[in-house]
């Protein structure tokens, strides 16, 4: 160890590096990923034996007790994991603690606002991930996107579908 | 999170390292030009890339970065006589053009055209607005010259400053695109600092600390936005482009200049921080560019002499403790630049990213590592050329915009995004 130095300069250096122990420092993370249209069901498919434990596999069916009389928006769904099994939205979410919707540009919107209201209302926050290709029109990326943007703290709009594996990978899901 | 290869793969960018080749396909800032100011000026050492070179200045005013050490036995040129057309070494008095070219082997005879034999290394180096700028890769494979739009304006325009960070490239590019640190680290200086303060759209900033984010993918990079609530209806969005490998610019605020940053690795445990500051129509005021020379909004203050900002590892930062009880600073460091550039020294010259535990307002990082990755594996398996080369990718700016909450900002804000010559800057 240098002498004279100031304690930051002395600790920022990159023998000094090799005394940050390994410890875990998080627990293992839970995480639900929905898939919203057929195309990122595809997508997500391929990713399943890749991810740990912690990690559900679902796809948005319909939603569940959707008040249509009262012209307001459900607060649960009916989910599939990959195995064709039926969950509840709300069961599913109750200890996750990172909720990834997948869904491509141009689809169907309602899933997406089904999802994002039932979390928002329990405040869990979700991530938004849109699938964009250059052959969908802007003006429906613009429509899926704006129904997602008042329940996703983040919303990733990416060209090619490999980032959703390496956007899992880098979340530790 | 990245597993260790991968961030191997990231943070280094020696001579043949898939990294440090890919940074040697672009046109980077290597000196500022008042570095090298009259011809036949004392020349400059410059590491670049893990590389030990020298710039100067000939008596045509042609400018040279040349390998650092004389081929006849080693001796640093930086102690050279820069003069008459070239730089002589002063041990045996060898001589240097601009291009490297040994024009004078005074112990040989002139006749037996020894000299023609002996050629130091050398970069092209060009300047274009206040930098010198080089490309260090293959001959013909040479781009055209960057067109950055802070570098092209008038100079009255345009200020740009440089200083040395003690850490890996990335982490330092990292906080660029680090949006949600803003919030904290950087909420002392809203209101007080001369280049930040009195727009409209600190308000928003500061009655909704919690924005949401959106990120764009585009064939040179992202856009990163984030959104607060603005006036019914609507949503303030401030965007910041990434262009690859190493380009940010923060979003601006009111009429002030807009800034933003260039990350250039010196080596792997050192980079250059280049922060430039300048509006696309009008001139800066002198109090504009008197508060950029001392050090105000992204700039710093020097140790005398050098580019080693004032606050620094030695003198921790000047920390002041009480000035981060009272919330002056958030961090007790003072200044915007060094809130930032303590922290990434902080930890460590490399971060270990395998450590992390990164969420999901961190999706610009993940991003911009994923699209770095691609681009370094298509490279070096396929040489192609990656995003960020051609200067059509250049011409982007950042913005700051109210829009009503049903339009994006990637479609409402497209031209505001993209550099339009004598346009004023989108800002509230
Ligand atoms: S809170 Fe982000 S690094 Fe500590
Ligand atoms: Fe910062």
């Amino acid at each position: 160890m240098q002498l004279g130095l100031s304690e930051s300069a002395r600790a920022t250096t990159a023998e000094e590096a090799r005394f940050r122990i390994g410890y875990p420092n998080s627990r293992p993370r839970k995480s639900r990923i929905i898939a919203l249209d057929s195309d990122s069901v595809a997508a997500l498919k391929s990713l399943v034996d890749q991810a740990s434990d912690g990690a559900h596999f679902l796809r948005y069916i319909e939603p569940k007790g959707a008040t249509n009389s009262l012209k307001m928006l459900s607060v649960d769904a009916i989910l599939e994991d990959i195995d064709g099994k039926r969950t509840n939205l709300v069961d599913e979410i109750a200890d996750a603690d990172v909720i990834v919707m997948v869904t491509s540009a141009g689809a169907s919107a309602e899933a997406a606002e089904v999802i994002g209201n039932a979390c928002f209302v329990r405040s869990k926050m979700t991530t938004g991930l849109v699938l964009n290709s250059a052959s969908v029109p802007s003006e429906q990326l613009k429509r899926t996107l704006t129904t997602m943007r008042p329940f996703a703290a983040m919303l990733v709009v990416s060209t090619g579908a490999e980032y959703v594996s390496e956007m899992l990978s880098a979340l530790r899901v | 999170m990245l597993r260790k290869e991968q961030n191997d793969l990231l943070t280094q960018t020696g001579p043949a390292t898939p990294m440090g080749d890919m940074f040697r396909c672009y046109w980077i800032p290597a000196l500022l030009a008042e570095e090298l100011p009259a011809n036949d000026c004392p020349p400059v050492r410059i590491k670049l890339l893990s590389e030990r070179l020298l710039a100067f200045r000939d008596s045509e005013g042609r400018y040279g970065l040349i390998d650092e050490f004389c081929a006849h036995r080693g001796v640093s040129l930086w102690f050279g006589r820069n003069e008459k057309g070239g730089l002589r070494c002063p041990y045996h008095g060898w001589k240097y053009d601009h291009t490297g070219q040994c024009i004078e082997v005074p112990s040989e005879p002139k006749e037996s055209g020894f000299c023609n034999k002996i050629k130091l290394k050398s970069y092209p180096l060009i300047k274009i607005g206040d930098i010198l700028w080089t490309y260090m890769g293959p001959a013909d494979k040479e781009p055209p010259h960057p067109e950055w739009e802070f570098a092209l304006v008038p100079p009255e325009q345009t200020f740009t400053s440089k200083r040395w960070q003690e850490s890996n490239w990335l982490q330092a590019m990292e906080g660029g695109i680090d949006s949600s640190h803003v919030s904290f680290l950087h909420s002392g200086s809203l209101n007080s600092d001369p280049l930040f303060k009195g727009a409209r759209g600190n308000k928003y900033n500061m009655a909704d600390s919690k924005p949401f984010f959106e990120v764009t993918d585009n064939e040179g990079g992202l856009f990163i936005g984030a959104r607060r609530n603005a006036e019914e209806g609507h949503y303030y969005w401030r965007v910041t482009p990434w262009v690859m490998p190493s380009f940010t610019m923060v979003p601006p605020r009111g009429n002030h200049p807009v800034h933003g940053h260039f990350w250039i690795p010196i080596d792997d445990e050192n980079c250059w921080a280049w922060s430039f500051d300048y509006h696309p129509v009008r001139a800066l005021t002198p109090e504009e560019r008197q508060a950029m020379l001392d050090g105000k909004g992204i700039h710093v203050t020097y140790v005398p002499g050098t580019f080693r900002p004032a606050a620094n590892k030695d003198n921790d930062y000047l920390m002041d403790r009480e000035a981060q009880r009272l919330g002056v600073t958030y961090s007790g460091v003072e200044g915007i630049a060094m809130q930032d550039a303590s922290l990434q020294e902080s930890m460590g010259p490399i971060v270990d990213r395998t450590k992390e535990n990164l969420v999901s307002t961190d999706n610009g990082i993940i991003m911009a590592r994923h699209r770095l990755l691609k681009a370094v594996r298509a490279f070096k398996d396929k040489g192609i050329t990656p995003p960020g080369v051609d200067p059509a990718h250049h011409r982007v700016r950042s913005a700051a915009v109210v829009l009503p909450v049903d339009q994006s900002y990637i479609d409402a804000a497209a031209e505001a995004l993209t550099v339009i010559e004598g346009k004023a800057p989108a800002s509230v």
